[in-house]
């Protein structure tokens, strides 16, 4: 098969919490109606995790499916980035780091039991809700970099991308209690001809550019207040005490909800132009928009009559998803792949179909990419089936790997020096 | 382009959806208490206005657009 230098994704995976967390349960703590909440966000309800699901965990198994849905075993993967903020959990190292570890990939051993880690490079690339977007394109740059400098042509790169939003979330706070969630997804990233030496996992051939089409990615350093979150260190001089000490206030996320909408809406639909121009395709191409799920209204606003008014538990109705911001929340960085993640598994997507992903957030920034996909089709499952086994979805690795992480934790905190 | 109460009525209706009279605007009138509209529907006003003017409205002058009067004033510096 020839792909003509294609990059593309060619496994997905997601992790999103079981618990959901419905307005009526939010209405309360809130001092407002369900009804008001739905009318604001478009939201019914919104996924958070409980102790065990942190965002490492939920980042890990998400890798581990994609590595999974991509034919290949961990031992095989050559790079990771990792679009997960850390929000108040492990600032150092980079949570890629944590993602590799809870994935077994420096433990990995032969069959006969000898060691054989991977220790592929890991790091992050963190953008809030377009984080995505930005390590995918890393992705696509190491792909290139590997293909040029090292003549290699086999690089396969895992992408994660979520974030633990109710780590920082004030539950009296309005602008931010109703909208955000937990969750992460994932998805591997290579060189298409290398990939299609492996069976069942590139079917389209090269009579038109597929794989990754186009990025446009950007970023507004000057809105940055818009939405943020402060971690509680702050510097000191020697002698000095460390301005942590005491301090038990969370540091919560804020946003300016009503200038955020106006950005968004601005900022999606002139990038959405911008990566369709770069490919060389019109609206007229797309088969779906898997959006980030920021919020209902902004993407009502963006995308106007192409979402139906009255919006039903399915999603064949419309080009525009729109299911992950009124079932599960805005994970932040998480529900780009998350979506499709989805759309892949529940059988949505076949070879040759064009999809645009657009995604916006804190920095402000905000990007697009469009991908022709080239994966063969899965069988095709009912939506509210599939979501319904995906909910009774049990899997056992969560417990260890929750485990480990507590084990990397005390030995963490078995390093010298006050705490 | 003219500025007038006239255009902001008809922006607001088209933001809005409701028949708001253009008798019933007077100067002073506040968007989100007299008028009725939401924090959302604001926004999707200035959006409006951003694209029938052809201006770029900053965040830190959204404040100072409360009422249809101090709307009118500001089109006029900026157009």
């Amino acid at each position: 098969m020839k792909a003509n230098g294609a990059i593309g994704i060619t496994g997905t995976g997601s992790y999103v919490p079981r618990t959901p967390v419905t307005n009526e349960q939010l209405a309360s703590v809130l001092d407002t109606e369900a009804e008001a909440i739905y009318r604001v966000t478009g939201i019914e309800q919104r996924r958070i995790r409980d102790e065990r699901e942190n965002v490492y965990v939920m980042g890990a198994l998400a890798g581990l499916r994609a590595i999974e849905d991509a034919h290949l075993r961990p031992d095989q993967i050559d790079a990771i980035y990792c679009a997960i903020d850390p929000l108040g959990e492990v600032s150092v190292p980079a949570a890629a780091n944590l993602v590799q570890y809870l994935m077994g990939m420096p433990l990995l051993q032969t069959k006969e039991g000898g060691k054989a880690p991977n220790y592929c490079p890991s790091c992050d690339v963190v953008a809030g809700c377009c984080g995505p977007l930005f390590a995918l394109e890393a992705a696509v740059g190491r792909i290139l970099t590997d293909r040029h400098l090292r003549n290699k042509r086999d690089t396969k790169v895992l992408v994660v991308a979520g974030d633990s939003m109710s780590n920082v979330v004030n539950w009296r706070d309005r602008e931010t209690a109703m909208v955000f969630a937990d969750g992460a997804g994932a998805v591997v990233v290579e060189d298409l001809e290398a990939a299609s030496s492996r069976e069942g996992v590139v079917a389209l051939d090269a009579s038109r550019p597929m794989g990754v089409l186009s990025i446009d990615v950007a970023s507004d350093g000057d809105k940055a207040d818009l939405i943020h979150q402060f971690s509680q260190n702050r510097a000191t001089q020697p002698g000095e005490p460390s301005r942590c000490e005491g301090v038990t206030k969370r540091r919560f996320v804020h946003m300016k909800g009503a200038e955020v909408y106006r950005h968004a809406v601005r900022r999606l639909t002139a990038s959405l132009k911008a990566a369709m121009a770069q490919a060389g395709i019109t609206d007229k191409d797309i088969d779906h928009y898997l959006p980030h799920q920021a919020n209902l209204q902004i993407l009502r606003k963006v995308f106007g009559d192409a979402i139906p008014k009255q919006l039903d538990r399915q999603v064949d109705g419309s080009k525009v998803y729109t299911w992950g911001i009124v079932w599960e929340g805005n994970c932040s960085a998480g529900t780009l792949f998350v979506a499709l993640d989805q759309y892949n598994r529940s059988g949505r997507l076949s070879p040759g179909m064009t999809l645009a992903m657009p995604t916006f957030g804190a920095g402000l920034a905000w990007g697009t990419v469009v991908l022709r996909w080239h994966k063969p089709a899965k069988p095709k499952i009912d939506w509210e089936t599939f979501q319904t086994d995906r909910d009774r979805e049990h899997d056992p690795r969560a417990e260890a790997m929750y485990a480990q992480y507590l084990d990397m934790v005390s030995r963490m905190e078995a390093a010298p020096g006050p705490r | 382009m003219d500025v007038s109460t006239a255009v902001i009525c008809e922006l607001l209706r088209a933001v809005t959806e409701k028949d708001i009279h253009e008798e019933d605007v007077i100067s002073e009138s506040r968007y989100l208490e007299d008028l009725g509209l939401t924090s959302i529907q604001l926004v999707d006003l200035v959006m409006a206005i951003e694209e029938r003017f052809n201006v770029e409205i900053e965040d830190v002058d959204l404040a100072k657009l409360r009422t249809v009067g101090q709307t009118v004033d500001y089109l006029k510096q900026k157009t």
